[in-house]
């Protein structure tokens, strides 16, 4: 379903000079008159916010999470009154990142979602179930959305760190639609396929995922022997809703009317397709836009008309890049790690972050010199209470283990910050399927 | 008790500008009757004030639960700082145990739109403690299929976030039933617990069956106003958006031994 075919299937130029183009104007005015940290970035650049919008967004520097960071307490102040609610990463410099919203902002993302969760075809006799552990505030704002398109049955399904026990009420619910994170997806995969190798509970016609990358063979897989569609989720803490996959499956369509891709190290793959580090500029967002913000994912963008009929550009993502991670769906950073351990931040010592899989939970070792050995104790306190992380933590959703070894572990090659081998984690997940 | 009370009051008169102008210099506080001499706080007082003026650092807000039903003339969130975020944490681990459901007892939380966000801290809580916990939003769904969903979820616990409680959720054999400012109902035949909530304070106390409304008393200093029967609250665990003396638009009499009868809860 297009829920705005007038945007959604305009000329794309016609949408440019119609839309973006006076979307953008109004930001660049908006955020210069509003944060100090803009107009610094405008005169710092001898640049004027009333100059033709797209000369400027190419213009304007990159923006970093440091940069993020000085919005914040600005953007708080200026939502005053109209106040509604505050998203919160992890944190990429040892602190968490705040994005404050205000009753416009929710409405403009929820808009937003809606058009996107139009695009998952979902209808009013759907059975939504969000499958997630923690905090079910994201998924109450997805099912608002689901509301908004009439969708009456959607359901916050708390599981917990015993996986198998937690997912055998899923069969009761007999959900149509499951929505929830890809590790988790796949750390209850074998529980999940107990359930529906029983034709009576066949209602499943839908896995929509976000928050992480889901490989393509563990997608395969999962459309294969539960014969459902899939679909993507894509967006970000500090920059919401961003799109979300059509019924062509061909890509994730990107709302540009909304916001605005640049790229960092741009190459043309052909005519009308590229690919480069992305940074995005949200001309809807009242009270804490930003302007060409990179979130640290590669995307491949085509401009190419989908079959479904959207003339909005598809983006895939190809990577993200080596300063985070992802538990659950929750963002972690490396510096959060470099920053908790290291308490002066100027001089930072070594560390690398080694993410595996358990048999019956997943592992996060961080990797130390041997010279810490005697803070181990005082370490593995302030590790353990890093935001979000105690909570997974304290309900054994992964363990945690610090490893001292020589110096020369890290001065003798360069070495990856952070190493993700939970893929194997999934392939051996993958062999557990056969069985 | 006192100490804590002194502790907060020289807190918001350093370092929130709202408390400072309203003390005009700083309050010795060596008693509670000292405490009682200083002005009553309303919400108008908040309203007027830029954000700034009513935290204590801008830096330090780190979660909003916004206004319940935004209905109220100046529908305001509330702003937490991590500390206390824990403290809001403490106070629902106090109204968990006061209520005696044993560990593990498994929670359906239902809401409607309106109250989604707060329910969904509520759930997150009971997940937090160990409860296995599941929510669903409750729209246009008729009896019969309230009960149906009742019956797939198997619960021990019933949490309703919903403005009223119809008669069906009294028919669907969950023994245990949580409300959120249903002081006016008491439930016969089943254990009703409802919780006392204010938006800008979250929830401050549970009333179990047949009882008053308790309160963990190093979070809360209430007093009722002996004429209007105004229920002021200090709340102990505010530290970003300190409420002292606070004066809300519901009723009750403080009953002395952390406990508190209601009688009218207004607009939030």
């Amino acid at each position: 379903m297009i829920l705005e075919p007038n945007i959604e299937t305009m000329d794309p130029q016609k949408l440019t000079d119609e839309i973006i183009k006076p979307r953008l104007r109004n930001l660049f005015q908006r955020a210069y008159q509003q944060f100090s940290y803009y107009k610094q970035l405008f005169h710092d650049n001898h640049l004027d916010p009333e100059s033709e919008p797209f000369s400027l967004l190419e213009s304007l520097p990159f923006m970093t999470k440091k940069d993020y960071s000085l919005l914040e307490n600005e953007a708080l102040r200026n939502s005053g009154k109209l106040l509604f609610y505050m998203e919160m990463t992890s944190g990429s410099t040892g602190k968490p990142k705040r994005r404050f919203q205000s009753y416009a902002d929710d409405l403009n993302e929820l808009k937003l979602a809606t058009r996107v969760m139009a695009g998952f075809d979902l209808s009013r006799d759907d059975t939504i179930v969000f499958m997630d552990v923690g905090d079910p505030s994201i998924y109450l704002w997805f099912a608002r959305a689901c509301e908004a398109l009439g969708v009456r049955d959607t359901i916050y399904y708390g599981i917990q760190s015993d996986f198998n026990q937690s997912i055998k009420g899923l069969s009761k619910l007999d959900p149509t639609v499951i929505f929830t994170v890809p590790s988790l997806l796949v750390r209850a995969y074998n529980a999940i396929l107990e359930i529906y190798k029983e034709a009576k509970y066949k209602r499943l016609k839908k896995i929509i995922y976000f928050g992480e990358k889901l490989e393509d063979n563990i997608r395969s897989r999962v459309q294969e022997d539960l014969e459902v569609e899939i679909f993507s989720h894509y967006g970000g803490t500090e920059v919401s809703t961003l799109g979300g996959e059509c019924l062509a499956h061909d890509g994730i369509h990107i709302y540009t009317d909304a916001n605005f891709p640049s790229f960092l190290n741009q190459k043309a793959i052909d005519d009308v397709t590229f690919e480069g580090e992305v940074a995005w500029t949200t001309m809807l967002m009242d009270v804490q836009p930003v302007i060409k913000y990179c979130i640290g994912d590669v995307i491949r963008i085509s401009y190419e008309k989908c079959r479904c009929g959207r003339t909005s550009p598809r983006a895939k993502i190809i990577s993200r890049t080596g300063e985070g991670f992802s538990i659950y769906g929750v963002k972690f950073y490396y510096d959060t790690f470099l920053n908790t351990i290291y308490s002066d931040i100027s001089s930072p010592g070594f560390l690398q972050i080694v993410l595996s899989s358990g048999k019956k939970r997943d592992r996060l070792t961080v990797i130390l010199p041997e010279k810490l050995k005697n803070r181990e104790e005082e370490i593995s306190q302030s590790l353990y209470y890093i935001n979000e992380l105690e909570f997974y933590l304290e309900e054994r959703f992964f363990d945690l283990e610090i490893k001292f070894v020589q110096n020369s572990y890290f001065t003798g090659r360069k070495i990856p910050s952070i190493v993700d081998k939970r893929k194997s984690g999934v392939s051996s997940q993958k062999k557990d399927f056969n069985q | 008790m006192i100490d804590k009370i002194k502790s907060l009051v020289e807190f918001a008169y350093n370092k929130v500008p709202l408390y400072n102008r309203l003390y005009q210099k700083r309050p010795e506080i060596k008693s509670i009757e000292d405490f009682k001499e200083l002005p009553i706080i309303t919400m108008g007082d908040f309203a007027i004030c830029r954000i700034e003026d009513i935290l204590s650092d801008l830096d330090e807000a780190s979660i909003i639960l916004p206004p319940v039903e935004n209905r109220a003339v100046f529908p305001f969130p509330r702003i937490e700082s991590p500390l206390d975020r824990d403290n809001r944490y403490r106070i629902f681990y106090f109204m968990l145990q006061e209520s005696g459901i044993p560990e593990k007892a498994r929670f359906l939380v239902i809401s409607d739109t309106p109250h989604s966000y707060y329910c969904g801290e509520i759930a997150n809580n009971l997940l937090y403690y160990g409860y296995p916990t599941w929510m669903m939003l409750l729209r246009d769904h008729s009896d019969d299929e309230v009960l149906k969903w009742i019956g797939k979820f198997e619960p021990d616990c019933l949490f309703l976030g919903i403005k009223w409680v119809p008669e069906v959720f009294l028919k669907s054999g969950i023994s245990n039933i949580f409300t959120i400012n249903q002081y006016k109902q008491s439930f016969r035949g089943v254990s009703h617990f409802d919780i006392y909530a204010v938006t800008e304070l979250c929830w401050v106390g549970i009333r179990l069956p047949g009882g008053h409304y308790v309160y963990p008393e190093e979070y809360f200093y209430i007093e009722s106003d002996p004429e209007s029967r105004a229920i002021i609250l200090s709340a102990l665990g505010s530290w970003l958006q300190p409420f002292i003396r606070y004066r809300t638009s519901d009723r009750g009499i403080a009953l002395g031994d952390n406990s508190l009868q209601i009688t009218y809860i207004g607009e939030h």
